[in-house]
């Protein structure tokens, strides 16, 4: 069950391992497993068996796609899916929506041959209505397979869920601030937030146009690196993606040094365990590079990325707020919360905007002599399930996430450790603009030397 | 699950900011007054009271005039 994709790609490819028999395996642990931590929202069981079974033709035929082809994978449930499939943003009011069309990410995962098998559970609006607890979805709290009275993160819930517990090999989910990065981290797997503008968004749940990226979440970070590999480039459809091409480079040159920057006082919001891990992952990451302390300069980095995304989402979901339909929401808070954002002016939305251009020189000044800035991926373990959720979109304190949302920049997390409650810990690692190949290197590096990634919950 | 607790500014908010919180909290109950309880609008105010906070900040920066949004906006022409 927690085969890394280019190990159960090669068991494809070689015809030992049937992929409509490795569908038939998923589809049974999201029908029977998925309940259990209320992950899925939709068992795509038709369509999954339609692909498998071209899958398996094109094989036997010599016809192999690459290395997703045949390979099981979900969906965040704000991806459109066509054939009747819902597509439900997590929200009640929405349960029964449908669109014609798939997402360009569901059409190039589908030319690359990956089989869809679920749309998977997430945080109503992808947590843009201000939710502060777990409880913020139709399909209830996704529950942490590490500990079944915890979160799992979110607001790609789902996604790292059904990645821990086995139930898929890889996921997608997308991130404006926060949601692959703390679903992965919290329940122990990879996930890779790319440059703005990498991936397409054509087709996904839009809730702040010039924050959200959708991303991978797989067992390792070459599994990440793979499917960006399938889902990155250039769409008409979506005039914020870059011509730039992504070529994914897996090679391991033994003799590649690392230089990997913390950012004086990144720690400070963390918890006791956290900083533990964290400091642990610096020793095995002087094995592999150096790492220096650098200072940033004093700007509001929270308050300009929070002002974008609350503005932009008060624009995006205008119809449900002013309808008053957000009262239909799970999440006690997500029913009047963005009553607030009127008071938000447009000169501060603007000067927010020309601030982000101050961040992204001033992040990328920082970037420009480093691979890498790395810091904890999250400040805490994932919380219990009756637990106030922290952080920067609420008025916390989350640096890297800020910056990094807030400048574009691409990030992958990996575990690295497990922390209070029996829970995983994080490292996260973040680049320059463009820079996914040096990140997924430097992972693949720490990974090389830890095993964390191989640790896995007590699912059965 | 328990509706979130208001946290007030420390300290109380100086003047010039309070009385933005009244403006921009008047403006907001007028809008979506009628279709909240008393208990929503207190924590719609705790938002409003954190949005002031923010916009606070965003202004005390002080930028160039050639400083410009980072917008992705191009002019748009159809193709024959």
């Amino acid at each position: 069950m927690f085969l890394p994709v280019r190990r159960l790609a090669a068991l494809v490819r070689t015809r030992e391992l049937s992929p409509v028999a490795l569908a038939e395996t998923f589809l049974e642990r999201l029908e029977t497993l998925g309940p259990r931590y209320n992950a899925v929202v939709t068992v795509t069981r038709d369509r999954a068996l339609v692909q498998a079974r071209s899958a398996e033709r094109e094989i036997a035929a010599g016809r192999y796609r690459g290395l997703l082809h045949g390979i099981p994978y979900g969906a965040k449930d704000l991806l459109a899916t066509s054939d009747g499939i819902p597509t439900t943003w997590g929200a009640a009011p929405l349960r029964g929506q449908t669109f014609g069309e798939d997402a360009t990410v569901i059409r190039r995962l589908e030319e690359a041959g990956a089989v869809l098998c679920a749309k998977l559970a997430m945080i109503e609006l992808a947590g843009g209505m201000g939710y502060r607890q777990p409880n913020a979805s139709f399909t209830g709290p996704c529950i942490n397979p590490w500990s079944t009275d915890s979160w799992s993160g979110g607001s790609s819930s789902g996604s790292g869920v059904a990645v821990a517990a086995g139930l898929l090999p890889f996921a997608i989910g997308s991130e404006t601030w926060g949601s692959i990065l703390s679903p992965a981290g919290s329940c122990g797997v990879a996930g890779l937030r790319p440059t703005y503008g990498r991936v397409s968004r054509h087709g996904a749940m839009a809730l702040s146009w010039t924050l959200d990226k959708l991303g991978p979440l797989g067992l390792t970070a070459d599994d990440c690196g793979l499917v960006l590999a399938a889902i990155a480039g250039a769409d008409p459809a979506d005039p914020t993606t870059s011509a730039r091409p992504f070529s994914y480079d897996h090679a391991d040159p033994e003799a590649r040094r690392f230089s990997f920057g913390v950012v004086r006082g990144v720690t400070e919001p963390c918890d006791e365990d956290v900083r533990e891990s964290f400091e642990r992952s610096l020793e095995v990451l002087r094995r592999i590079g150096s790492v220096e302390e650098v200072a940033l300069p004093d700007l509001p980095w929270e308050e300009i990325t929070r002002t974008i995304l609350q503005a932009e989402a008060a624009s995006a979901f205008e119809d449900l707020i002013e309808s008053g339909r957000i009262a239909e929401l799970t999440a006690p808070e997500d029913r009047y919360s963005a009553y607030a954002r009127d008071a938000i002016l447009a000169k501060d939305y603007i000067k927010a905007l020309r601030l982000r251009g101050v961040m992204a020189r001033e992040a990328d000044r920082t970037l420009s002599r480093l691979d890498a800035l790395v810091a904890p991926g999250r400040a805490a373990v994932a919380p219990a399930l009756d637990q106030e959720i922290r952080g920067g979109m609420r008025g916390g304190r989350d640096l890297m996430g800020a910056i990094g949302n807030g400048a574009g920049l691409p990030a992958i997390i990996v575990p690295n450790g497990i922390g209070a409650r029996g829970l995983p810990t994080s490292l996260q690692f973040m680049g320059r603009a463009w820079e996914e190949n040096t990140l997924l290197a430097a992972a693949r590096a720490y990974q090389s030397l830890t095993d964390w990634h191989r640790r896995h919950p007590p699912v059965g | 699950m328990a509706e979130p607790e208001p946290e007030p500014i420390e300290p109380a908010a100086p003047e010039p900011a309070r009385s933005e919180i009244e403006a921009l909290f008047a403006l907001v109950r007028r809008r979506y007054g009628d279709r909240l309880t008393a208990e929503q609008l207190a924590a719609v105010r705790v938002g409003i009271e954190g949005i002031v906070e923010t916009s606070r900040a965003l202004r005390a920066v002080r930028l160039r005039n050639s400083d410009e949004p980072v917008q992705p906006f191009a002019p748009f022409r159809a193709e024959p």
